[in-house]
């Protein structure tokens, strides 16, 4: 289950140490300033990072969204709990939303071991830059 | 309600399956329901932590994870989650939505180039 740091060190990418150390730390700052700027975000920032900084390492394509799910909750957390204390949260209406994103969630988390999807992929980013050239404009 | 459901259920499955779908919650509320770019962004963070904390277990158990990176970042993340959120406290309304819009179009564009997961790692 959990590797420790001599599995990070086997990375082929030859960083000393301590600026491996360095990045790793500054993208995670990075990741929780766009999740806490726009709710959002910090995931991307986080498998980006992971793949350049620990090529080579052992760690497969599916286990690097997993580590980057790991991180971005506790930090998630953080963010959800100070827009909550700013007022910018309100869970009336959030109730509908609650058990289909529990379910979802738990969809998602199994079909992501079995599911290789390019064509989910391709239809998602054009959704994705469709609706952000939306949001832009409006 | 239906409707609602279902589209929160899709969005849940994608996030959790790494397909992307951080802001696709938000799109959602600022697209379909009268939400401010404020309000939606804090309930996409609410939404994360009930569809991450659900796919949590089977990740959990079924891949492998580096304790020692996961601690590093999230607590760097934690101190960029202050610095973010005093921001977009700042920020207007308006132009928070327009930074939300272009930050899609890069992650988009991003996914739709890469051509595997995860260039380097994905073999195996």
């Amino acid at each position: 289950m959990a590797q420790q740091w001599e599995s990070v060190e086997k990375s082929k990418r030859r960083l000393r140490p301590a600026l491996r150390f360095f990045l790793l730390a500054l993208a995670g700052l990075l990741a929780g300033f766009a999740n806490g700027l726009l709710g959002a975000g910090g995931g991307i920032v986080i498998v980006l990072a992971l793949a350049r900084l620990l090529e080579g390492s052992e760690l497969e394509g599916r286990d690097l969204y997993a580590n980057a799910l790991c991180i971005m909750l506790p930090i998630s957390a953080v963010s959800c709990l100070r827009y909550a204390l700013a007022g910018n949260l309100t869970t009336e209406g959030f109730g509908v939303y609650a058990l289909p994103a529990i379910v979802g969630g738990l969809l998602g988390g199994v079909l992501l071991s079995k599911l290789k999807a390019p064509l989910l992929k391709k239809l998602f980013g054009t959704l994705v830059i469709w609706s952000g050239i939306l949001l832009i404009l409006r | 309600m239906i409707v609602a459901m279902l589209a929160a259920l899709v969005i849940a499955a994608l996030s959790g399956m790494g397909v992307g779908g951080g802001g696709l919650f938000v799109i959602y509320l600022s697209l379909f329901t009268d939400t401010p770019q404020l309000t939606a962004q804090g309930m996409n963070l609410l939404f994360f932590l009930f569809s991450s904390g659900a796919s949590l277990p089977v990740h959990l158990l079924r891949r492998k994870l580096l304790l020692g990176v996961i601690v590093l970042m999230a607590s760097a993340g934690i101190a960029g989650a202050f610095l973010g959120t005093l921001l977009a406290r700042v920020v207007a309304g308006g132009l928070l939505r327009k930074i939300f819009g272009a930050m899609l179009v890069v992650s988009g564009i991003y996914s739709l180039k890469r051509k595997e997961t995860v260039p380097a790692l994905a073999k195996k």
